[in-house]
């Protein structure tokens, strides 16, 4: 019986609708494209510029290809396609553009590193400081109340 | 000098140099007259394939550099199509360069204006960078030697076709 259950349920998990496709097909908006395309004219995201004409042509274009029911994918395609690359306002994740992703990744990965790398010979020089001092005497009468306060707390 | 007067005099002369140099570069214009035209091929507009400004060598060409979204370019477009219709022929014609602009928005301001000259699509404006524009419109007039004859940084009007690009395409200035 909790075999069929079990085959059901993953059966039913099956069936239902995987939400990354659901959110791949979700219509797209100005607001969701314009901070990653730019201005070209002005040099700055579609979203700060709000009165330049060339923006503003920008954005019906942008309307028109959402009311069509392209996907944001399709709609930056074609602004790459009337405007050039440098309409994109984020780098693209192929050929030297990946560069702009991956060197900021790789120059935390190295800080990372040399902060544990410096964390380590700091202790090390601790511990090697520490090593190289004396060790104090331990009171007769201390070491003794030390040693059952140890017994005491011994399971 | 201490030390610290010294660093303030170093930041103190960057700082000026910095400013110089931004005035010089902003003073830059456009071509100037003489130089030859950059010629690069452009998808050419309402028709198939490419086009460029070296196809017109041997001929006086005006090229205007236009945007559909620009207010200056609504205003001289009537007096371009009108020369053209009276000049334009086997020895002027004249090019419309749209940059930074989509296609179908430049194809509605052509057909708006009726506009019978040539046109190429320059939507990333890498070409108006050519021409070292610093902004629409912009126009030029190339002699057959595909040298800048004229450079208007402006919208044309009447007067400035008939008293300037008239007289060099007819040889009389």
């Amino acid at each position: 019986m909790r075999r069929v259950v079990a085959l059901l349920a993953l059966v039913g998990a099956l069936a239902l609708p995987l939400p990354a496709a659901s959110a791949a097909e979700a219509q797209t908006s100005l607001p969701d494209i314009e901070d990653e395309v730019m201005c070209i004219v002005c040099g700055v995201p579609l979203e700060l510029a709000t009165e330049a004409p060339q923006a503003n042509q920008e954005r019906d274009l942008i309307r028109r290809l959402i009311a069509q029911g392209r996907t944001k994918d399709e709609i930056k395609n074609e602004l790459v396609d009337q405007y050039g690359p440098a309409v994109l306002a984020v780098p693209d994740d192929e050929g030297f553009d990946l560069m702009a992703w991956l060197v900021p990744g790789a120059a935390i990965v190295a800080a990372g590193v040399a902060i544990a790398f410096g964390l380590r010979r700091w202790r090390r020089a601790d511990a090697a400081e520490a090593s190289a001092e004396p060790a104090a005497a331990v009171d007769p009468a201390d070491a003794e109340r030390l040693d059952a306060d140890i017994a005491r707390y011994e399971l | 000098m201490s030390a610290r007067t010294f660093a303030v005099f170093i930041g103190a002369l960057l700082l000026i140099g910095l400013l110089g140099f931004g005035l010089v570069s902003k003073g830059e214009g456009s071509l100037s007259v003489g130089e030859d035209v950059p010629a690069a091929e452009l998808p050419a507009l309402g028709a198939d394939g490419t086009g460029s400004v070296a196809d017109y060598e041997g001929r006086w060409v005006l090229v205007n550099v236009w945007a559909s979204w620009c207010d200056p370019c609504r205003d001289e477009a009537p007096a371009l199509e009108r020369f053209y219709r009276e000049h334009g022929g086997q020895d002027f014609e004249i090019l419309g360069v749209d940059t930074q602009d989509d296609e179908a928005s430049a194809q509605d301001f052509i057909e708006e204006f009726k506009l019978t000259y040539p046109h190429l699509h320059d939507g990333s404006g890498d070409y108006a960078d050519d021409l070292e524009t610093t902004g629409v419109p912009e126009n030029f007039l190339i002699d057959p030697d595909g040298r800048v004859a004229a450079a208007l940084h402006g919208q044309v009007t009447e007067s400035y076709l008939r008293d300037t690009v008239e007289p060099l395409i007819e040889g009389r200035s």
